[in-house]
């Protein structure tokens, strides 16, 4: 037992302690700076959750559908959680991470797996209490529930939901571990099928919310509800075993009860299960020679290309070989299109709905500029934070960048060149398909959505000069405090603190962005006298100034500063 | 003309409370092997790494085959190739891929790559792995992979840090046989190492470094003929230095804390530095 102890402590050591700054006031502030944004971050959400469960709760109606909207909301993040874990649990239970290691000491496979399950459930767990708490506290409040809502089921909730994305999660894993062995490139076949299910999943849920949303737009929430209120509990009667949880809360003492034992029975049997498959699985994985420590092999023909180019191609072998990079980064660049996409089908029939209906405008237009802009100014620093760590993730190989007799302005340009153009492309896509039009002319007079040439124009202008701002600050920032001591080769990187920066600088200025430009759509002015046009060239100009500002100081300073780098 | 010309070189790195590298000057020629000797921490990799542009340096002068090393940074670099202490290569790369990207990066001609390249791997018979990930490699492996890659665009200097760390004995034989062999023609080959024996046998010129400080220039050729011993040199000459050295330190750390009690750590610290600054100056004036 206690060499499990030893194994579960080695292994948070090595999964979550964090770069320690020297001062204790920095360290102060960064903390304060992390617990304001992920406050403000939940607060938020969790204030729009609470405003929509109260939508669900219309008893003047005669319908009281919490229990319904509880099912969904721990099924959704039962999804989530599986999503997130797979990607965990590679991490934690991967086999090339510490096997050397830990094959030399006195340890059985048993051990050092029920070591690093227990290490995984306990992250799962703060995931739970982190997300799902608030969420079940936003709820009960909204359903006004009693004490003990709060005090015990809450916590049962947080410790029980995670074993059945747990289990889901290791079922998924191990016959894909085991199927990638076969792969002569496993980085690129586990980096595809998870990218594939990930973008699959996101489509099909992309669909299900525009189905579910668009009788609700086109009949008024209310009515929507009361006339689908049986086939909305049908529906979520289905959702087990996320139902059960929710009869747990919202339900009559005896249903409770039984479901209690269900789940305390099903959650005990589904991990005792799950970890049987496991161990066994992964005794054979650990034991055997199945690692990908050795690497793949390929034989490749001299080709004497420009030295920018060879710089290139192995900026992209040396990222897309490893998945945690790839998979992270390519995930954002993919689904940005999608979801620009979709919510622009999903806001769009609202606005021809409230045409439609109202029925007086002579004219009226979509907002596919404006949640176009929203979606892609809120994405943009996501896939831009990657440049954050584009020196640290040299890492002991940045001697290679500054012994090479190319020019360091060159090669802070292939690298930022590498993180933009997929977001460029991206973005292409995204704008592209929110072209495809719907017209209509009736009495009541003209309605026309999706984007117009002018209107693609200004946004690829705004995203990329963002874009360019983004990822040209990342890479200075990345430049100026490199860590490439603190992390291994080629890996995402550790370097959070610089990725972290870009994503709350680029969130504010991209929800800053979007809501002023909806602000713009449905009122004249967006105050201080600007109207929705001048609005957008303000924009235009703002990200132009924004983007050269930064891209000067990368390709100015930079030079200079990679030079004095002492790594 | 010599292949590498360091002339007063002072490094202090940003912070630091001493000199890492202090009034070095040293000429290595063509055909030669050079050693660099000292105790961990002496200045040893510090002067390498000025030597070859990884890290800037804070005054003094450097030419590699008559470019300047901050002036004409590229010529200087395609001139020379390194094989650092660390065995940090791209180990997400095939070997082939590796070293294809280095010899594209020097502008290798097609027609003269495969040559070298057969040549390379056979010499460090890494035939059979070479088209596998780097990943996969042992530390030795990684070593030669390295050598290969700094010398696929064969440079007229080839310098080394800590070279024979890692390697099996018959590794290290056929590296030092290469050293030989590429010096023979009319090369120059530098490296350090902790291995005096190695040094003494394999150079023609060594110098030892400590706290910063060239303490000797030694002909070996010579010791080899008189009888001489090295190793016996190396310790009365590094004691000897280490006395003076860690005196110094001492004196300065004891007025740095007295600084420090005065008017706070932050402030000494700066103060300190400057003063170090000041003495980088003043001999570079002398």
């Amino acid at each position: 037992m206690n060499t499990i102890f030893t194994l579960i402590k080695l292994q948070f050591n090595a999964g979550v302690r964090l770069a320690k700054d020297k001062s204790p006031l920095k360290t102060a502030f960064r903390w304060t700076i992390i617990g304001i944004v992920a406050a403000a971050l939940l607060g938020s959400f969790v204030a729009i959750y609470h405003t929509l469960a109260q939508q669900f709760m219309v008893t003047e109606l005669g319908i009281d559908l919490s229990g319904e909207f509880l099912t969904f909301t721990i099924a959704g993040f039962m999804v989530i959680q599986t999503l997130f874990l797979i990607p965990m649990l590679i991490k934690v239970l991967d086999i090339n991470n510490d096997r050397e290691l830990l094959l030399k000491l006195p340890l059985t496979s048993r051990e050092i797996f029920i070591s690093k399950i227990i290490v995984s459930y306990c992250f799962e767990l703060v995931f739970s209490v982190v997300i799902l708490g608030p969420i079940l506290i936003a709820f009960g409040i909204a359903a006004g529930s009693p004490w003990w809502f709060f005090v015990g089921l809450i916590p049962f909730f947080v410790i029980f939901v995670p074993i059945f994305p747990f289990f889901i999660a290791i079922l998924i894993l191990f016959p894909m571990m085991k199927l990638s062995w076969f792969m002569k490139s496993k980085t690129s076949f586990t980096t595809i099928m998870y990218l594939l299910g990930l973008v699959a999943g996101v489509v099909l849920y992309m669909l299900a919310v525009q189905t579910m949303i668009r009788p609700l737009i086109a009949e008024g929430f209310s009515e929507t509800l009361l006339d689908n209120a049986t086939y909305i509990q049908s529906i979520a009667g289905g959702f087990y075993p996320a139902r059960a949880f929710a009869v747990l809360a919202t339900g009559e003492l005896v249903p409770a009860l039984i479901h209690f034992a269900l789940i305390v029975v099903f959650s005990v049997g589904l991990f005792a299960f799950a970890f049987y498959i496991a161990s066994l699985k992964y005794k054979k994985f650990y034991m055997e020679e199945h690692s990908s420590i050795s690497g793949f092999s390929a034989s490749s023909k001299y080709c004497a290309k420009s030295p920018i180019h060879a710089v290139l191609d192995r900026e992209c072998l040396n990222i897309f070989r490893s998945s945690n990079y790839t998979f992270q980064f390519l995930l954002i660049v993919v689904i940005t299109p999608l979801l620009i996409f979709f919510s622009n089908r999903i806001a769009n029939y609202a606005m021809y709905q409230s045409f439609m209906n109202v029925g007086e405008a002579d004219f009226a237009l979509g907002i596919s500029f404006e949640i176009s802009l929203f979606i892609t100014m809120v994405l943009i620093p996501l896939a831009s934070s990657f440049a954050a760590s584009n020196i640290s993730r040299e890492g002991h190989n940045i001697y290679h960048t500054k012994l090479i007799p190319v020019s360091f302005r060159k090669q802070l340009f292939t690298k930022a060149s590498l993180v933009f153009v997929p977001i460029f492309l991206s973005i292409i896509v995204g704008v592209t398909l929110s072209m495809l039009r719907h017209e209509i002319t009736t009495g009541a007079g003209y309605y026309a959505d999706g984007l117009r040439g002018v209107e693609v124009i200004q946004i690829l202008v705004i995203a990329t000069s963002m874009a360019i701002g983004y990822i040209c600050l990342g890479t200075y920032i990345d430049l100026c405090k490199p860590l490439c001591n603190q992390i291994s080769t080629g890996e995402l990187t550790k370097a959070t603190t610089h990725a972290n920066f870009i994503i709350v600088l680029g969130s504010i200025i991209g929800v800053g962005f979007g809501a002023l430009g909806l602000l713009s759509v449905f009122s004249d002015s967006i105050g201080f006298g600007m109207d929705a046009e001048i609005f957008r060239w303000f924009l235009i100009a703002f990200s132009i100034v924004f983007g050269a500002v930064f891209a000067t100081l990368l390709f100015v300073d930079g030079p200079n500063r990679y030079r004095k780098l002492e790594q | 003309m010599p292949t590498l010309k360091v002339k007063n070189l002072y490094k202090v790195y940003k912070g630091a409370k001493f000199i890492s590298a202090k009034n070095i000057s040293l000429e290595v020629n063509e055909g030669e092997i050079f050693g660099f000797l000292g105790v961990n921490g002496a200045g040893k990799s510090t002067t390498i790494k000025c030597i070859t542009g990884i890290i800037p340096f804070t005054a003094g002068k450097i030419e590699i085959c008559g470019h300047d090393i901050v002036e004409s940074a590229f010529e200087a670099k395609r001139s020379f190739g390194f094989v650092p202490d660390n065995h940090a290569v791209y180990d997400k790369l095939t070997g082939s891929e590796y070293v294809s990207y280095i010899a594209s990066i020097y502008k290798v001609p097609k027609e003269e790559y495969q040559e070298r390249f057969d040549t390379l791997v056979k010499k460090f018979n890494l035939q059979n792995s070479i088209n596998n990930q780097i990943m996969s490699y042992s530390h030795g492996m990684k070593q030669k992979i390295s050598i290969i890659g700094a010398l696929i665009h064969k440079p007229k200097l080839w310098i080394l840090d800590e070279p024979m760390v890692g390697l099996d004995p018959q590794s290290i034989l056929d590296v030092k046989n290469y050293m030989k062999e590429y010096a023979a023609s009319g090369c120059s080959v530098i490296f350090s190492s902790h291995n005096l024996d190695t040094v003494e046998k394999l150079c023609d010129r060594a110098v030892i470094i400590h706290g910063g400080i060239v303490i000797a220039d030694i002909n070996l050729k010579e010791y080899r003929e008189k009888g001489m011993d090295l190793e016996e040199e190396f310790m009365k000459l590094t004691a000897k230095a280490r006395e003076e050295i860690d005196k110094i330190r001492a004196e300065l750390l004891v007025q740095e804390r007295e600084l420090a009690e005065k008017i706070g750590k932050r402030k000494a610290a700066q103060i300190m530095q400057k003063k170090i600054m000041d003495e980088v100056h003043a001999s570079m004036l002398a």
